[in-house]
């Protein structure tokens, strides 16, 4: 899927969460979005995925702006990581099958995809569980399951790892990074420059909601001409 | 004194009219709170309406059912007026603004990245309407009590468009109104005591459902 930020400005009231971002995500592109806080990553992945409307410019899918009526067909074909894992309720398998149910697929087809998912994540044993007690970090596994197992075409992820351990963090970057062998475009919401390295082949530096570079991984993070970045990766 | 079999007639029509009113006004109720609590301005200005109908008299509802259902008015061909199924259109009509408004807070209780989940999933409208509503069930279930307490409260609008006919449409409401007028305030008192222990029940329930899901609470 080719993804496409064009002008794109979103407000929240008088402040301009986004202020004219062009942005192109070419199929099976993986992409780091970083900047400091408040600088419109989150609300650029959600206008990417078709979660917030713009005030001005648009988001074109496959060369197309996506209208209401097809929207709702789009957004099945992205995965979302969240930073908060948004957990419905029941149990781990009935989340990570939702998006499938979603899509229309019967209940034991969608679990039996699910539970490979589960098992991707390491939590084949968990999948009955309710997922109210799960830990955070299970949890949010849970969530990174949910977001592969209909094999999106586009995968948003907004610092989705933050709330695991070093170890299964490299566990769900693998993971991720496997999704993208197959084909997968991963646009990836970090502060973490380091994490941009190993999941990235480019990175956009969003400051004061606009982009303010563009490019490799290596060439925006190593080669530093703007202050703000530099004061951004030597921070972290 | 009303004989007993006569007042245990009265009891369950008292709760199968507000029942069914509770009933229909929660098909209309629950469906409009989920397709209301969206944003925007079209949404906000259909809220203040509903939120706005929480106050309607519902003398001015029996009224209007009742000229709604009348042989001349557009569904006189439904023969309902003066028949428990008259009262159930009217406390239906009164329940159902709360159960909406009610719904509405109910969903907003529903944490947000949760309803993003939901929304991000993609699927149908009703698909992602029916995961909503599963998130909600605790403050929908309250929503839903609430406007059965008020269907059972009810006298006014049951008195205009039932009638009180004795063992066709007399509640507990109407039938304690025919009592005070008739003088015969014992009687009065024991049906009184009914339908406050009927409302008393109500209640309980909801706060059980409230110290079990907070969340719910109205």
């Amino acid at each position: 899927m080719r993804l496409e930020a064009e002008a794109l400005v979103v407000r929240y009231g008088a402040r301009a969460a986004l202020a004219g971002v062009d942005l192109v995500i070419a199929p099976g592109e993986r992409v780091a979005v970083l900047g400091p806080s408040g600088s419109g990553k989150t609300t650029l992945l959600r206008a990417l995925h078709l979660l917030v409307a713009p005030t001005s410019g648009r988001v074109r899918v496959d060369d197309a702006v996506a209208g209401d009526a097809d929207r709702r067909a789009a957004l099945s074909r992205f995965g979302l990581l969240q930073q908060r894992p948004g957990l419905v309720a029941g149990t781990a398998l009935a989340n990570v099958a939702f998006p499938l149910r979603a899509r229309g697929l019967a209940r034991r087809a969608a679990e039996a995809r699910a539970r490979d998912a589960l098992a991707r994540v390491g939590l084949a044993e968990r999948a009955e569980d309710d997922a109210a007690r799960l830990s955070g970090g299970e949890a949010q596994r849970v969530a990174l399951a949910r977001a592969v197992v209909a094999d999106p075409e586009v995968i948003l992820v907004d610092e989705g790892t933050n709330q695991l351990d070093p170890a299964t963090a490299r566990v769900a970057e693998s993971v991720l990074l496997e999704e993208a062998r197959r084909g997968a475009s991963l646009v990836v919401v970090t502060h973490s420059p380091a994490q941009a390295r190993r999941l990235a082949a480019r990175v956009a530096f969003l400051d004061g909601g606009r982009v303010v570079a563009d490019g490799p991984t290596a060439a925006v993070l190593d080669h530093v001409d703007s202050p703000a970045i530099r004061a951004f990766v030597e921070r972290a | 004194m009303i004989p007993p079999g006569e007042v245990a007639s009265i009891l369950a029509l008292t709760v199968q009219v507000s029942a069914a009113g509770t009933l229909l006004g929660a098909l209309v109720g629950v469906p409009a709170g989920l397709a209301l609590a969206g944003r925007g301005a079209g949404r906000r200005a259909v809220r203040a309406a509903v939120y706005a109908l929480y106050a309607l008299p519902p003398v001015v509802a029996g009224l209007l059912v009742y000229l709604a259902l009348s042989a001349s008015g557009p569904l006189g061909g439904l023969d309902l007026l003066f028949t428990p199924g008259a009262i159930v259109v009217a406390e239906a009509i009164l329940a159902a603004p709360l159960i909406a408004g009610l719904t509405v807070a109910a969903v907003a209780e529903v944490p947000s990245n949760v309803r993003e989940a939901i929304e991000a999933a993609g699927g149908s409208r009703f698909f992602a309407a029916r995961a909503l509503l599963c998130e909600a069930r605790h403050g929908v279930a309250a929503a839903v009590m609430v406007g059965f307490g008020r269907a059972l409260a009810e006298v006014a609008a049951a008195l205009v468009v039932g009638g009180n006919i004795r063992h066709e449409t007399r509640t507990l409401g109407t039938a304690i109104l025919q009592e005070i007028g008739q003088g015969r305030f014992e009687s009065a008192l024991v049906l009184a005591a009914i339908l406050l222990a009927l409302a008393l029940a109500t209640v309980a329930a909801l706060a059980r459902l409230a110290r079990a899901h907070p969340e719910a609470a109205p």
